[in-house]
């Protein structure tokens, strides 16, 4: 039961418009929070690299955060986790402590498998939604996006800059690497290679969360210390006139954030018992798309000032922030369980999504000029022409379409060869 | 660069160890932290290669 509501279509309409509030509460946090730090003489360059740079991540770092909280609390002894030994704590999943806790006689065997449950359901889901997000991003997104604006310019594609590809789409697949890296079960993976029977779903521990965070800090430093146009670009923040108002409108609107992802995941933990279909399931396919909205409406506002490259940007940064900053301090605060789906279909495939279109812009001309080869020899002049005139950094329409056709593959996979998280 | 080169090169010998220790000794070993710290290592790898090719190219 959800805020006295039971039932899965009433479940089903608070966890939307728990959703929807959630997103939109975070949209008036940024703004208001942007201003008050100007009013106090909060300097630019620190507004972008916490305000700004989080700002359309808040969802899924809330999300996370509250999830993460949930699973802590869920022992009923939270603070003795802390009072472990400091590699266990750093090295342990939050299973293997509840496993001590429960030989030391702190918890009860009921406690352990309530517990237990609870940690696997969330992390599924929350992975799930952070994974689910960023693919709704780097493919049907980044795709609408470029289809868009090539359409508003009257042109044919949309050339990215060198300089945009190598700082900000790179380090997306990168990240999603780290991530996938970290989050792999080296053991069980050995294990399968050597012809032994494993399991590839691992844990991300408070170290993996601790490097997750760390390189999201470096990247940002690096980041901020190196481009001089991303500083200018956020000259325009509105200072607030009226802070101490401000001030509490955006502590307001956190504290319905906070509720909100709450509320959320009370519906997703009915939703899982009701339907049986997988947190990760579920949050792939709802958190995914809803919360990538803000950086849908800031993709489109840029595009309508015509800054193409604010529009990419804030859909880019963004997919570097939810993996780094949000599962990341997520994993630091109770560990994550990572599900077997997302580790065998939805991050590897996260890379190949975010990785494709890198190497096609870097080497569109030499494949290009390939493929015109072949295309001469079939006696296709006409293409041949075409293909050998492919510039690099340039992703055509139909391109950006392939990208958008890639999602509803990866989403058909997803649905049905990948329904359970933990099985 | 070269500072970032050499903390690529001992990355890859940490890597390197870590799976001859695997090798030479077993499955078991120490409940599977030397796995965790091959994704470990190889995860800062990543991120520390991604920072060097990132460097180079602009």
């Amino acid at each position: 039961m959800v805020l006295g509501f039971s039932g899965i279509i009433p479940s089903f309409i608070a966890g939307l418009l728990s959703l929807i509030l959630l997103v939109a509460a975070a949209e008036i946090v940024v703004k208001k929070m942007e201003g008050v730090a100007k009013h106090y003489g909060i300097s630019e360059v620190v507004i972008a690299m916490t305000i700004v740079s989080i700002g359309t991540s808040l969802p899924e770092l809330t999300i996370h955060l509250v999830a993460s909280t949930q699973i802590l609390l869920s022992s009923g002894a939270s603070i003795e986790i802390f009072g472990t030994g400091f590699l266990d704590l750093l090295l342990g999943s939050h299973t293997e402590m509840m496993g001590q806790m429960l030989e030391n006689n702190l918890i009860t065997e009921s406690t352990f498998q309530s517990s237990q449950e609870i940690f696997l359901q969330k992390s599924g889901t929350v992975i799930g939604a952070s994974i689910g997000s960023d693919v709704v991003q780097e493919t049907l997104v980044i795709g609408l996006v470029i289809i868009s604006s090539a359409l508003m310019a009257g042109k044919k594609g949309f050339r990215f800059s060198k300089k945009f590809l190598i700082r900000d789409y790179a380090p997306m697949v990168g990240t999603t690497l780290i991530t996938l890296v970290l989050a792999l079960n080296w053991q069980g993976l050995t294990k399968i290679i050597l012809g032994g029977t494993g399991t590839v779903s691992g844990t991300l521990t408070r170290l993996d969360g601790l490097i997750l965070v760390s390189s999201f800090v470096t990247y940002m430093i690096y980041l901020y210390s190196t481009r001089e146009e991303s500083l200018a670009s956020q000259g325009d923040v509105t200072k607030s006139s009226k802070p101490l108002k401000d001030l509490l409108i955006g502590l307001l609107a956190m504290a319905v954030v906070v509720g909100s992802a709450d509320i959320f995941l009370r519906v997703v933990e009915v939703a899982v018992k009701q339907t049986g279909f997988s947190g990760s399931m579920i949050g792939v396919a709802t958190v995914g798309i809803v919360s990538a909205f803000p950086e849908m409406i800031t993709a489109i506002s840029g595009l309508r000032h015509g800054s193409e490259a604010i529009s990419l940007g804030t859909l880019v940064g963004s997919n570097i922030t939810n993996p780094l900053l949000a599962i990341g301090s997520g994993a630091m605060l109770s560990t994550y369980a990572v599900p077997r789906p997302v580790i065998m279909w939805d991050l590897p495939m996260e890379v190949v999504l975010a990785g494709l279109p890198v190497l096609y812009m870097f080497k569109r001309d030499t494949i290009g000029n390939k493929l015109g080869i072949i295309a001469d020899k079939i006696g296709s002049e006409n293409l041949s022409e075409k293909l050998k005139a492919s510039e690099n950094q340039v992703l055509s329409i139909t391109g950006a379409l392939m990208l958008i056709l890639l999602y509803f593959l990866y989403l058909y996979v997803r649905f049905t060869y990948f329904p359970q998280d933990f099985t | 660069m070269n500072k970032i080169k050499k903390i690529i090169q001992i990355q890859i010998i940490v890597l390197a160890a870590l799976f001859a220790v695997i090798r030479t000794e077993g499955f078991s070993l120490y409940n599977g932290v030397i796995y965790e710290l091959i994704g470990v290592v190889l995860g800062i790898l990543i991120a520390t290669s991604g920072i060097y090719w990132m460097k180079k190219k602009t």
